[in-house]
């Protein structure tokens, strides 16, 4: 009956002939093309040893060699999740930046580092990334398969086995990177009771809160993602965060432009915007 | 060549995933009747998962098995889970299906009261991680607490009590409303907007080649 009703109902007329009928998408199209430019540019200007912008410092990204110097002196393991993120989204991407950076800093100070997972191809990456720094550290044999643990594709039962290992083992260093929905708190409050020092990096607006209230770091938005440019400490990586801000000025002129117009009675923008 | 080529397919995906988004002809384009490519395409997905269920249920018998053989450290633990996992998954394929009552039962009074009883910590992990957050050491940290102080009272009837939402301003109720409405609401869109801008980037590196670390690296 239903599919009846759908092929009874009017199908939307398509946008300029080929583009799909939705609110936004040229508009969309526009500013994905434009940042693909800027990025593109930056690029070249980079690789070509033309000056571009400093990434700005990141107070938190610094905090990640403390945290793991700190466990290293107290002879206690470091932790690190990125919670339910699989492998084709953006989040995991940023997230195995911070991975590859502490897995780096725990193989060169020789310090045990524990993965927790709740997502099985994105603990197969996590594996063979720590894998990988513990290989060019020359320490290939302290390497622990069994400290990138898969906990539970069920939300809170993850939380319990994440919440469950970090009282037993106690480590110096609890780091909470991604997306996170409402484990966030008591992941952190897990950490804050063994003493932890804790570094949050998240892009989920809802969760920001809950990790100023409980790490002693937290990156917000886009630091999350501007912070695993910066950790790579590649130029050229670093034209996409300066690709990123100018599009970002850009944005805000289109609002306050938007909103004297709107005000003014005019729809201009948000009809550009919607078209 | 082990390398080249995820970064390749990387790229005609990325492609593929734009168009879909972007081009009618594209997203209604058919490989036969009734059956388009973004289905198939997703349901390559959902096999790609369905194979890692598979060799998962594999690799776990296989790893709590060699640990009861070997009767190592917590070895019990092994034991149920194989049970747990095993009984629970022949409940549901040879007795009566998802839907019969033992099935149902297991889930409604085993893993909906674990699920409830681990939710209803936060309200505990709230109250302690407010007070370690709302202890006064700055200006930031006084404006923090005046505010959450206000939005708590807007939000029980004692608040109701105190100053009333038919009163000047509205009461707590009126200036809750404003706080949520108005100031969180414009930040939580400035962090909105720099995470679809540095999601974007980040996309943009994965698609251009220039971010690798999904192939398993550290560079």
């Amino acid at each position: 009956m239903l599919n009846l009703l759908v092929l009874a109902a009017e199908a939307p007329e398509v946008k300029w002939g080929i583009f799909v009928p939705d609110d936004s998408t040229i508009a969309g199209l526009f500013l994905a093309l434009t940042m693909g430019i800027l990025v593109y540019v930056m690029i070249q200007r980079a690789r070509a040893g033309l000056p571009i912008p400093e990434i700005r410092r990141i107070a938190g990204l610094e905090a990640f060699e403390e945290a793991v110097g700190r466990a290293t002196e107290m002879g206690r393991p470091v932790h690190i999740t990125t919670y339910y993120q699989d492998v084709g989204d953006y989040d995991t991407w940023a997230f195995w930046a911070y991975l590859a950076h502490v897995a780096k800093l725990c193989a060169s100070y020789d310090t045990r580092i524990i993965n927790t997972n709740s997502e099985w191809l994105t603990m197969t990456v996590n594996e063979e990334i720590i894998r990988q720094a513990y290989l060019e550290a020359g320490r290939p044999d302290a390497f622990i398969p069994d400290d990138v643990r898969f906990m539970s594709d069920w939300q809170f039962g993850y939380t319990m086995g994440v919440a469950g290992m970090i009282a037993r083992e106690k480590p110096a260093a609890n780091f909470l990177v991604g997306y996170f929905y409402a484990e966030s708190l008591i992941l952190a409050e897990a950490g804050a009771l063994v003493g932890a020092i804790q570094v949050a990096a998240t892009s989920s607006t809802a969760q920001i809160p809950f990790f100023v209230a409980s790490c002693d770091y937290t990156m917000i938005g886009e630091e999350f993602y501007a912070g695993a440019a910066a950790l790579s400490k590649e130029p050229v990586i670093y034209g996409s965060v300066v690709a990123q801000d100018i599009t970002r000025v850009a944005l805000v002129a289109l609002i306050i432009i938007g909103t004297l117009l709107n005000t003014a009675g005019s729809s201009f923008v948000i009809d550009l915007i919607k078209f | 060549m082990k390398r080249e080529v995820p970064l390749v397919l990387t790229f005609v995906m990325t492609l593929l995933r734009f168009g879909f988004e972007m081009l009618n002809p594209m997203l209604t384009y058919e490989i036969s009747e009734g059956v388009r490519l973004f289905s198939r395409i997703s349901f390559s997905v959902t096999f790609m998962y369905c194979m890692g269920l598979f060799m998962g249920l594999i690799n776990l018998t296989r790893v709590h098995g060699n640990t009861i053989r070997r009767r190592r450290e917590h070895w019990i633990y092994s034991v149920w889970l194989l049970i747990v996992m095993y009984g629970y998954a022949i409940l549901g394929l040879f007795f009566g299906g998802m839907e019969s009552k033992p099935f149902t039962w297991i889930y409604d009074a085993v893993i909906v009261p674990l699920d409830s009883t681990m939710f209803s910590l936060l309200a505990f992990f709230i109250a302690s991680a407010a007070y370690r957050a709302f202890r006064i050491r700055n200006v930031e940290s006084v404006i923090m607490m005046v505010v959450a102080f206000i939005v708590m009272l807007g939000n029980v009837s004692l608040g109701e009590v105190l100053w009333s939402s038919e009163a000047f301003l509205g009461g707590f109720k009126g200036l809750k409303d404003w706080f949520l409405a108005t100031p969180n609401a414009a930040s939580q869109r400035a962090i909105g907007i720099g995470v679809f801008l540095g999601s974007y980037a980040a996309i943009l590196r994965v698609a251009l080649g220039l971010e690798k670390r999904y192939l398993g690296g550290i560079d």
